[in-house]
């Protein structure tokens, strides 16, 4: 687990007047130029599988699938409303996804049940 | 005239509903004499008038007609433009919302202050745009409550039933899943949780029929069925009817087509409609297995079912939820009416009903992996999603470096730790002194409101800086304040019917 009272505050060193002390109300707006260095989205190639997309691996338990699918399926249904048109679109493939390899692999009467 | 006046601002429809003085609530028609109003606008293009309503939904140029606004509330991006001129969303639903006040007011008198419902998986922007679009329509939101919470509410009170229940409110486009504690010696209701779909609703069920109906029209005559968005919007009507008449029966026949190609007769069968939208319906349980695994519930603690939203009329959901629950889940009375009715209770009972936050939101920061050792930027949350409101929740965290003077903290949305699956609605700025070491703590606090509404305080511990937002939203979609005020004067002169 990660340490929880002793987090480093992610910053940017900037030109500032240290004099100013603020305390005034401010605007934060969503458009903003926010430059924040992150690792892109994953890409997801078309040809890709239910099961490639939603990394589920041979001797994987029903168990395990269903764990591994219901994580996705947090992320991904949360992702679908998110601001970001590309997450957006993303997490809609992931979703389907994440379905298809659930009929798949845990309905019952499904080809591994 | 009553002090109870509740709306469930729709995507498909929309209802206005007030308090009697015996305490029940009682939906209030428009002037075209329908307890309904279809969530639609129609911009004329020969005379200033905004048509609202079924009057808008039947006839005229779907390049004039304007549908289901409600799903565009949450997009700061998004504009409708019409002769020229640019109408966001907020600016739509406020001439829905300005129907209702005007035609609901012949009945019960002038009234500004209404309770208002949203979809409980709305964001912050989408639950200020509907603030924002009621100031324009002339009403004061007293509050505004989720959805499933106003049905779960109306239902609770109609049917004097307490315990566990699970509002299932499968809408026009979205789905909702609320679960709430109903106390009957207090006559009290706690929200347990609320988790939400978007895209996952009627809307969605339609547009599978359609894909059918243009593969049978496609097999008999060698084209498309539709290639204009009129055609497509009346072939999807046709679809809806089919999906609403296959609730009753299992086999329905029609005909489709357009002037070009000409008709064809398609055949829909009940098996094949719920083949078609068997992966729609699987994300609706995997949304009620999230509920009930996020507060360590199974479906046997649960006491209650309940169905709202026309898409639970559909059989197939019903037994789907019986498949899950082990019994059968039931109807909130009028599904298509219940979360107006429960709005107008609300605003009597607000003071009785314990809300969550819908929404986690934290910051950025490095984190230390205690195992690795190594360093990664991550999503900390401050306050997790579900935590009753109203909240206020601080989180201390230390500068990196030495010597900062400027500390910038990222506000997040949403509870996955690996930032690049949350939203940043909003940033503050701290200029500190000069010359101070790395380690100096900064408390990151947020509170949350009782309309769901987020503010974020940051406090340089050392110097005792600090800095308050209240998060604002900006794009072509959204009003500004000074926006807000201008377009409430300019819709007192429109003339709307």
């Amino acid at each position: 687990m990660f340490a929880r009272l002793f987090k480093l505050l992610f910053k940017r060193k900037v030109s500032s007047n240290a004099d100013v002390v603020l305390q005034v109300e401010a605007k934060a707006e969503i458009n903003a130029p926010f430059e924040i260095p992150m690792e892109p989205l994953p890409s997801l190639p078309e040809s890709a599988t239910a099961e490639e997309l939603c990394e589920l691996m041979d001797g994987m338990t029903h168990e395990e699938v269903r764990a591994q699918l219901s994580k996705l399926y947090r992320r991904h249904n949360r992702a679908a409303s998110s601001l970001n048109p590309e997450l957006r679109k993303q997490a809609e493939r992931m979703l389907d996804a994440i379905v298809e390899a659930r009929h798949r692999y845990l309905d019952f009467n499904s080809e591994r049940s | 005239m009553s002090n109870h006046i509740g709306i469930d601002l729709g995507t498909s429809t929309s209802g206005l509903a007030y308090l009697r003085p015996d305490g029940n609530p009682e939906i209030v028609p428009n002037a075209d004499g329908e307890r309904l109003t279809p969530s639609v606008v129609y911009f004329d293009g020969n005379e200033e008038i905004k048509l609202v309503g079924s009057a808008a939904r039947d006839g005229g140029d779907p390049d004039r007609t304007v549908f289901g606004v409600k799903r565009r509330m949450d997009d700061p991006d998004f504009v409708v433009t019409i002769d020229g001129e640019k109408w966001t969303p907020t600016e739509i639903s406020a001439i829905i919302l300005a129907k209702l006040k005007r035609d609901c007011s012949a009945i019960l008198g002038d009234f500004e202050d209404v309770v208002i419902t949203v979809p409980a998986n709305f964001n912050e922007l989408a639950r200020k745009a509907t603030i924002n679009a009621a100031k324009i329509a002339g009403l004061n939101v007293l509050r505004i409550v989720n959805e499933p919470t106003a049905a779960a509410l109306y239902y609770a009170h109609s049917k004097k039933i307490y315990g566990k229940v699970l509002v299932y409110d499968l809408g026009g486009g979205t789905l909702d899943v609320t679960l709430v504690d109903v106390d009957s010696s207090s006559d009290s209701y706690r929200i347990l949780l609320s988790e939400g779909a978007r895209h996952l609703g009627g809307n969605h069920f339609d547009e599978e029929i359609l894909d059918l109906y243009a593969e049978q029209y496609r097999t008999q005559k060698g084209g498309e069925l539709y290639t204009n968005e009129m055609e497509r919007r009346r072939a999807l009507q046709s679809g809806e009817d089919a999906k609403k008449m296959l609730s009753k029966l299992q086999q329905v026949s029609g005909t489709v087509g357009n002037k070009d190609r000409g008709l064809a007769r398609v055949e829909l069968t009940r098996d094949l409609f719920e083949g078609a939208i068997k992966r729609l319906l699987t994300r609706t349980v995997m949304l009620v297995e999230q509920a009930l695994e996020a507060v360590d519930l199974t479906p046997g603690d649960i006491d209650h079912v309940v169905l709202v939203g026309g898409s639970t009329r559909m059989p197939v959901v019903r037994r789907t939820l019986e498949d899950t629950f082990g019994f059968t889940a039931v109807s909130c009375g009028n599904v298509d009416e219940c979360v107006a009715l429960g709005a107008a209770l609300f605003a009597k009972k607000a003071a009785k009903v314990a809300e969550v936050c819908n929404h986690g939101y934290g910051t950025l920061a490095l984190v230390d992996d205690p195992e690795t050792g190594k360093e990664s930027l991550q999503n900390s949350v401050v306050i997790p999603k579900n935590t009753p409101l109203p909240c206020s929740i601080s989180e201390t965290y230390a500068t990196s470096e030495d010597n900062e003077t400027s500390i910038e903290v990222d506000i997040t949305q949403g509870e996955d730790d690996d930032p690049r699956y949350v939203d940043i609605i909003g940033r503050i700025t701290l200029q500190v002194p000069e010359g101070r070491p790395a380690g100096c703590k900064v408390k990151v606090s947020y509170s949350y409101d009782e309309n769901q509404r987020v503010h974020a305080r940051v406090k340089d511990e050392e110097s005792g800086i600090s800095k308050e937002i209240q998060i604002e939203y900006k794009g072509e979609g959204v009003l500004s304040e000074e926006e807000v005020e201008r377009q409430a004067a300019y819709l007192k002169k429109l003339r709307i019917e």
